[in-house]
Formats: C-alpha cells, sequence, structure tokens
C-alpha cells in the first residue's frame, strides 16, 4: 500500500482550512513561474468565495531570492516539478556534492506478508552542499517521477544567511517564505514553520542512532520488500547515512541562529526580549532521543543504556555552562525495560491505526530533550554577552529535573523586559529580571518558581559548584529509581507523558515515530529533584 | 590467476624496499588471510567460503571496490558519558579508549595553548615489520613525526622494537601508529572474514547489524566500526558476492567533515589546517591538524560547532575512518550457515589461539 503524507501535501490543514486542497496542477496558474504562497499572509488575500492561490512573485523579490535553487528557477525552463528531474537539475551545478538520506518510520519493522501493508513513511531528504554546508535540501518521497507527491525544498541564502522555503504546489513552485517569516505573526507557526518553528533547518531525530534514519546504527531498510523496485532507485541505493547529515544541519541551524541574534542585537536596543528568551525559558520545539541500544537485542551486561537530556538539559547545564557533574551515564536493568513493554502495554500502531507489533520503536526507549535550535539561540546570547553565564544557569536551574516541558520556568517569561537598551558595560538582562522578580508578590510564595530563582541567584561564590552537586544528587537517585523496578515504571510512566504532549505537535505526524503505552491512563507526570514523579 | 601479485604496504607507504614489501605481503597472507579464510569449523564460523585471499585465489570476475566507512569518535566513550564535555575529555585522557582505528595525540605549548593533533590510523603490524627489516626506517620516521632528537634505544629497548614506547604511548606525546588493543590489522581481516559468513536462525537470515555481530562474534557490538562494518560486509555477502580486503589493506582516514569549523581568520580554510603527512590522497594514514606555516593562529583559537577546540576529540567527532574492500560482480557464490557461532572457549582465548605469536589482540 503505497504511503500517504496528509500533513505534507497541500494545505497545512490545521494553519490554513481555508486553502484550496489539491495537489493537481491548476490550470490557472502559470507554469514556469516562480509563485508565492506564504501561509499567514497569502491564505487570507483571496477575494471573497474565492480559494487563495499561489501568486506569481514579484521581480523584486524573485531576484533577491539568493539561494541556488532559486537561481535554478530563474535561468532554466521548463521547471522540474519532479524529484527526479530536480535532482538533475540540480546536479548540473558542479560546484555542489549531492548526497542523500533515507527516513522512514516503518523501515526498520521487517518486511513480511503481515507487514507488508503497513504504512511505513518513506521519504528521502537530498542534499546539496557546497564550502562543507548545506545548500539545498529536498524533501521528497517516491515515486520520484511523480508529480503529485510532496516536493519541498529549503535553499541557503550564503549572503543573507537564512533559508528559503519552497513547495510545488498545484503544478507550479511556490516560495513558502524564508526563515524570518518563522519568528513571528502572522506567519510563525505557519505553512512550514509549523515544524520549522524557528526558521532554521529541522532534523528531529538529529543525535545517535538517528531512529527511523537509514544510518551507521541501522543502515539496512528490513522494512522493505527486498525485491521492491525502489530499492534500485539511485537515492535510495546510494544513500549515505544520516550521520553524515547531523553536522550539517547544526551547521545550518548555527548559521541562522548566528544571523538572527546578531540582527537582534545591531542597533542599541533589543526590541523583543522574550523571543530571545523563550528559547530557554521554553521549548520551542523538540529533538527525539532515545537509547542507542536496540529495543530487541539483549545489550552485554544487560544494561540498557538510558539517554539523559529528557531528565536534564545536559547539552546546556553540563556542556555549554560545564558546570561540574562527574559521573557516567544512566543505564537501567534490560529486565526492568522488557516488562515495562509489556505492562504498560506498548505497542506501535501506523497512521491507518493497524498494529505494526508490540513493542518499542526499532531502539528503545524514545524521548525528548530539549532541542538544538532552542540551544544555539542560547548559547549565541551567551556569547554575545547578552546573558551571562551566571543568569543562564540560575533560569535554566530553575525546575531542572523538567528540561523540556516545565511551567515553573516557562512562568519566570513574564519577568522578561519587552526590551531593553545596551548600556556602557553592555547588556544587562540580570537587573531588570531580578528587578522584576523581587518585586513580584509571587516570590513571597517559597514554593513559586520566583522564589526559586532567587534563592538560586543568592548563591553568588561558588554556583557552578553548588548547582554541580545538585545535579550530581539528582542524577544519583535517579540512577537509583532505574534500578528499581517500580522506579523504572513510574519513569516510564513521565517518558510516556511527555511522548503525548509531544504528538500534539505538527513536528510529529507520523503515528511510527513513537510506540504508545497502551495500558497508562492519561496523568501528566513531572519529575522532582529526588527523582521521583508527581502530578503535573 | 590471482588478481594481484602481493599486497601494497598500508596506504601506498614507499617505506619498504622491494624485497621487504614482498615479505610484508607474504606476511599478511600467510598469518592473517590464511587463517581468516579457514575460520574455525567447530565453532560454526568456518570455512568461510565467500572471503579470499586476492594475491592466491582466482575469482571468477574482477571485483569493484566498496568503501565502508564509521565515525572515529569512540561510541562506547560517547554512550557512557553525560554529555560531549565528559565524553571528550574521557577520548582524550588515554590512548586505550580510542577503539575505532583512529589515535590520537595532542601537541601543546607551554600555556596549553593546542599547537597540532596528528591522527593516525596505522596498524601496529605494519611497523612491527618494519621493525624487524629496517629498523633504521623506524627511527627516521618517528623522527620525522613525532621528534626530530628521538633517541633509538627509546624505540628499541634491549634491541627489539617497543610499540608502546614513551613517543607512542600517550594522547600528549605522540602517536605513530594504533596501540590500543583491538586496533589491529589482524582484528579487521578476521571481522571481515567473519563478516562473510551468512547465517540463518530460524529460517530467516540474519541482517540486523546486532544481531550479526552477536550471532557471528566478530567484534565488540557496541562501537561505531565492528557492527557496520560486518554488515556491510554481510550484506554484500548475502547478494552472493566473493569478498575481500582491497588492495593495500590496512584502515585509513577518509577525511574530516568542515561543516561546523570556524577560523579566526577568513584567509585561512578548515581544510588547510589538515595535512596528509603518510599515505595518499585517497588514502591518508596520518593526518596532522594544524593552523598552516607562517599563520599566527593555534588550533585552539578555531572552533568547532561553536566550540574553541580544547580536544582532540572534538575534531574526532568529525573524522571518518574507513576500509576499502572488494566484491565480486557475480553473485553466484552464496554459502549459507544455519545458526550462530559457537563459542567454545571464551572468545578472546578462541581469537588469541588463532593469532599469530606476537600479537595480536582480539576486538572482542
Amino acid at each position: 500500500m503505497p504511503d500517504s503524507f496528509p500533513t505534507r501535501q497541500y494545505p497545512y490543514q490545521r494553519e490554513a482550512p481555508n486553502v484550496l486542497r489539491t495537489a493537481e496542477p491548476l490550470a490557472v496558474l502559470a507554469p514556469d513561474t516562480l509563485h508565492r504562497f506564504i501561509v499567514g499572509e497569502d491564505d487570507i488575500k483571496a477575494p471573497p468565495g474565492a480559494p487563495p492561490l499561489p501568486v506569481p512573485l514579484d521581480s523584486v523579490t524573485l531576484q533577491s531570492l539568493n539561494d541556488p535553487f532559486a537561481r535554478l528557477l530563474r535561468s532554466k525552463k521548463p521547471h522540474p516539478l519532479t524529484a527526479r528531474s530536480l535532482v538533475s537539475a540540480l546536479d548540473m551545478d558542479k560546484s555542489m556534492q549531492r548526497l542523500s538520506f533515507v527516513i522512514g518510520e516503518g523501515l526498520q519493522i521487517p518486511f513480511t506478508p503481515d507487514t507488508a501493508d503497513l504504512a511505513r513513511q518513506l521519504r528521502v531528504a537530498v542534499v546539496w552542499r557546497s564550502d562543507n554546508e548545506l545548500s539545498v535540501l529536498l524533501s521528497t518521497a517516491p515515486p520520484f517521477d511523480d508529480q503529485t507527491i510532496f516536493l519541498q525544498v529549503i535553499g541557503l541564502d550564503a549572503q543573507a544567511n537564512l533559508f528559503n522555503f519552497y513547495e510545488r504546489r498545484m503544478g507550479v513552485w511556490s516560495w513558502a517564505g524564508n526563515s524570518r517569516h518563522a519568528l513571528s505573526a502572522p506567519t510563525r507557526g505557519k505553512g512550514p514553520f509549523d515544524s520549522h518553528v524557528n526558521g532554521a533547518l529541522v532534523m528531529k531525530e538529529l543525535k545517535l542512532p538517528w531512529p527511523h534514519w537509514s544510518s551507521e546504527a541501522a543502515f539496512e531498510l528490513p522494512g522493505l520488500d527486498a525485491k521492491a523496485p525502489v530499492l534500485q532507485e539511485e537515492l535510495i541505493a546510494q544513500r549515505t547515512g544520516a550521520q553524515e547529515l547531523e553536522p550539517l544541519v547544526r551547521t545550518g541551524i548555527r548559521r541562522w541562529t548566528r544571523a538572527r541574534v546578531t540582527d537582534a542585537l545591531a542597533g542599541d536596543t533589543i526590541v523583543d526580549v522574550p523571543a530571545l528568551l523563550r528559547h530557554l525559558l521554553s521549548a520551542t520545539t523538540v529533538n527525539l532521543v532515545c537509547s542507542v541500544q536496540e529495543s530487541e537485542v539483549r545489550p552485554p551486561g544487560d544494561r540498557l543504556p538510558i539517554p539523559i537530556t529528557p531528565f536534564l538539559d545536559a547539552n546546556l547545564l553540563l556542556d555549554e555552562l560545564a558546570l561540574p557533574v562527574d559521573m557516567d551515564g544512566l543505564t537501567a536493568p534490560w529486565q526492568h525495560y522488557k516488562n515495562m513493554l509489556v505492562t504498560q502495554g506498548y505497542e506501535l500502531r501506523d497512521q491507518t491505526g493497524r498494529l505494526a507489533k508490540r513493542g518499542d520503536i526499532h531502539f528503545a526507549f524514545p524521548a525528548f530533550e530539549r532541542s538544538n535550535e532552542d540551544l544555539a539561540v542560547v548559547s549565541e546570547l551567551i556569547e554575545q554577552g547578552v546573558l551571562s553565564t551566571r543568569l543562564a544557569a540560575c533560569l535554566a536551574m530553575v525546575d531542572f529535573p523538567n528540561p523540556v516541558w516545565s511551567q515553573r520556568r516557562e512562568a519566570l517569561l513574564r519577568h522578561v523586559p519587552t526590551s531593553i537598551k545596551r548600556g556602557i558595560q553592555g547588556w544587562d538582562l540580570a537587573t531588570p529580571i531580578l528587578a522584576s522578580i523581587t518585586a513580584s508578590p509571587t516570590s513571597m510564595d517559597p514554593t513559586s518558581p520566583e522564589a526559586e530563582f532567587l534563592k538560586l541567584w543568592e548563591i553568588e561564590t561558588g554556583w557552578e559548584d553548588t548547582f554541580g552537586r545538585r545535579i550530581k544528587d539528582y542524577l544519583n537517585a535517579l540512577q537509583n529509581r532505574l534500578n528499581d523496578a517500580n522506579g523504572f515504571n513510574d519513569i516510564g510512566r513521565l517518558v510516556e507523558s511527555q511522548r503525548r504532549r509531544a504528538r500534539k505537535r505538527p513536528l510529529l505526524e507520523f503515528s511510527l515515530t513513537l510506540p504508545r503505552a497502551t495500558k497508562l491512563d492519561h496523568t501528566n507526570w513531572r519529575m522532582t529533584t529526588t527523582a521521583t514523579i508527581e502530578r503535573s | 590467476m590471482p588478481i594481484i601479485d602481493h599486497f601494497k604496504p598500508p596506504g601506498f607507504a614507499t617505506d619498504l624496499t622491494p624485497e621487504n614489501q614482498t615479505q610484508w605481503s607474504n606476511f599478511l597472507s600467510t598469518n592473517y588471510f590464511e587463517r581468516s579464510k579457514k575460520g574455525s569449523s567447530d565453532e560454526n564460523d568456518g570455512p568461510r567460503k565467500q572471503f579470499f585471499d586476492p594475491t592466491v585465489d582466482e575469482v571468477d570476475s574482477l571485483p569493484k571496490e566498496e568503501i565502508i566507512t564509521w565515525s572515529a569518535f569512540p561510541r562506547q566513550v560517547a554512550v557512557s558519558s553525560t554529555g560531549d564535555l565528559q565524553r571528550w575529555k574521557k577520548a582524550d585522557s588515554t590512548r586505550a579508549v580510542q577503539d575505532e582505528y583512529c589515535e590520537w595525540s595532542v601537541h601543546r605549548d607551554t600555556n596549553g595553548r593546542i599547537l597540532w593533533i596528528d591522527f593516525t590510523s596505522e596498524g601496529p603490524e605494519y611497523w612491527k615489520v618494519m621493525a624487524q627489516l629496517q629498523p633504521e626506517t623506524v627511527v627516521e620516521l618517528y623522527r620525522k613525526h613525532i621528534a626530530i632528537d628521538i633517541d633509538q634505544h627509546d624505540l628499541f629497548p634491549a634491541g627489539q622494537y617497543e610499540p608502546l614506547n614513551r613517543w607512542n604511548n600517550s594522547t600528549s606525546n605522540g602517536a605513530m601508529h594504533l596501540i590500543q588493543g583491538a586496533n589491529t590489522l589482524g582484528a579487521e581481516i578476521e571481522l571481515a572474514g567473519g563478516a562473510t559468513i551468512v547465517r540463518r536462525r530460524n529460517g530467516e537470515l540474519v541482517s540486523n547489524e546486532q544481531d550479526l555481530i552477536l550471532c557471528s562474534g566478530y567484534g565488540a557490538p557496541k562501537r561505531h566500526s565492528d557492527p557496520h562494518i560486518g554488515a556491510e560486509i554481510n550484506g554484500l555477502a548475502r547478494e552472493g558476492r566473493l569478498i575481500t580486503l582491497a588492495d593495500p589493506v590496512g584502515l585509513f582516514i577518509q577525511g574530516c567533515d568542515f561543516s561546523g569549523f570556524t577560523l579566526p581568520t577568513h584567509n585561512v580554510t578548515a581544510a588547510q589546517c589538515w595535512h596528509i603527512v603518510r599515505g595518499t590522497q585517497e588514502r591518508p594514514l596520518r593526518v596532522r591538524f594544524a593552523p598552516p606555516d607562517g599563520e599566527n593562529f593555534t588550533v585552539s583559537d578555531v572552533q568547532v560547532d561553536g566550540k574553541a577546540i580544547a580536544f582532540g576529540g572534538q575534531i574526532a567527532d568529525k573524522i571518518s575512518i574507513a576500509l576499502a574492500g572488494w566484491a565480486t560482480p557475480s553473485t553466484n557464490h552464496l554459502s549459507i550457515t544455519d545458526g550462530c557461532r559457537k563459542v567454545s572457549a571464551s572468545p578472546l582465548a578462541a581469537v588469541a589461539a588463532a593469532a599469530p605469536a606476537g600479537a595480536l589482540a582480539t576486538r572482542r
């Protein structure tokens, strides 16, 4: 059964319900002409009673688009409208090197007569790189000669340091906006920015073992029929492992983030400080992590490695801020994990609800961490002197056992000034935040996040060591819980409640991305500093 | 006729005389390829019918080259660490954990700033053979690549070459060739041979990376290298091909991904800091990362992924190590073995028993 990609085909259903729902070419649209269709701007412009349609791009904007894909469309007629013809056209540019990557949430579920009809969501990401950076990214799926399968392109404008987003819509190419459109209304969260929420490249499974991607951790594609013609397609047969896509995506995220933050700091005033601090105090998006251990292969020593970042923002606290915590990574008894899969009723179902398997995805223990995009902004704010490491640490240490979703930490956003001016000694965010928190009545409540922040801020000397010790105590408690069967099950409940929350995001568009623990109720859990869980 | 007369030295190195190159080839063929072809029938792990020695065996079609790559950073260190900083520190602390066929040494000035980082993928066997046949060449090479005033007695205490000499046994005083117990050419050849056995279990061919390595026992499941090498080779074997290691046999530093490198000056690129000092462009054996001569910045001034380089591991993250295999286009050689390898003794004892004297640790 061929895969379908309803969330990739137009329209972006959640945000633009009035957009014409067809992928078929429309005769009214001028062929070989780059159009524009920016959801949030263009979908609301149609005359009454008429569906909004892409419109030909004006010549000034057309000429200003300075990525390799725009240059191709300006110079080449007819426009390539299939993946195959597009790959062929972009390959003509010998300054770029092409790599293709394969992803599919069902590709590690072995192909058998019983699983033959699973919707495995096979997709291909084709990258053209130049000067060690990703210049063009094509996202599509087979069949590669199809004119209606989704075809989405991101092009790097290396001078403006941003990405342009394109899609083939109704038989023509449309410009869907650029990275800046992701940042604010009316386009934030719409169109491609429902998953590229910060305007950057996105690879939600960014780290080893890159679940669902073909990679050095799991290169073969047992989910495909060994005789399927699609396996002979060059983009699939000559694929590269996802371990080589990761650095390209990280570099792209950093490039755009640096440009964006530098722009924000260009004058004497930062006009929208919350837009920057939300990357520290909330999770604008998430990355999917999991154990490096396959879920059906017993690990050496019967200890299952457990990712740390769903339980601690180690990327920020231990790496970026270098808080001293001397201990090894987390592990858990294998049998606890196997028992949990049964007692909590883990299963995988595809988009149609068909049962794919009972158990976990290919790699054990999928969970969520704070995104690389959020970390990139915080890192840039520290590097450019907007955030001191102490302020960043004190804010991040509020409710630190809940790194991804923390209402407590997010509540502190109300104390972030709307704007700040650069002083003689540079940017000073600490003073206005501290003043607002201190003046707030809620800071008198010892259980409030404001009070928690103030206690952290009071530790002027040796704060690094103090925070490091607290984290170590917490991780030791967490390790003890993981070693205990009941404790492990509690952690499993917590992780499942996080997964349920993540599933509501457009980023998690495919059912087989995550298992469901069908025997758990829908309680939302949060972690405490003693590594116990409580209702949130 | 066999495909080649003799194996060339790793990385097409030109250290050995023609006569000694032949000796090197015979050493590889007799000590490693022969054993790896045989495997162990007692353990349900041989003979390896789809593995051949290109200097001895004839094949029905000229093989094609397949390159297999993996990350140089030790995966076992990565997964046992709490984050990047910790894993870089661990990986830089001792050569004993650098087990992905790539080892490195970080050279700093008196202020702790990194002046250069040397990466090597040269197998110890080549150096041991060279030390027996041309000891003066070994001394010359150490003086050229590590330190000009090395005393030959440091390398040949009591007249015999010591691979773990003070110029090659740390992460700060020099890395001439691999010394980690599992980083050997013998292990590479044994891994390749073992991975050519196509295994069937419960009526299905084993194909999952981890299942394969656990079933066939040809390496450490938690490295980047062993499972991936094994899976790629086994994939070719399941297609029915005859397989061997391409000439010259050895590991090489396939390259470095410079995306994410930022230099303090626009006049120099990261690629210009990447100096292949042994091997060839196609088969680099040894690389030094350092600013080009005449530049007045140090490695510590270079950033990778937004962080100033403080550890060799940050660059190891970006390095790919590789081996080259040969696989015949013909696909009518499939030989299936039922069941997994039965290890009669401890895995270490079994492979140690198969290894030639004076060497050679297992990759288990």
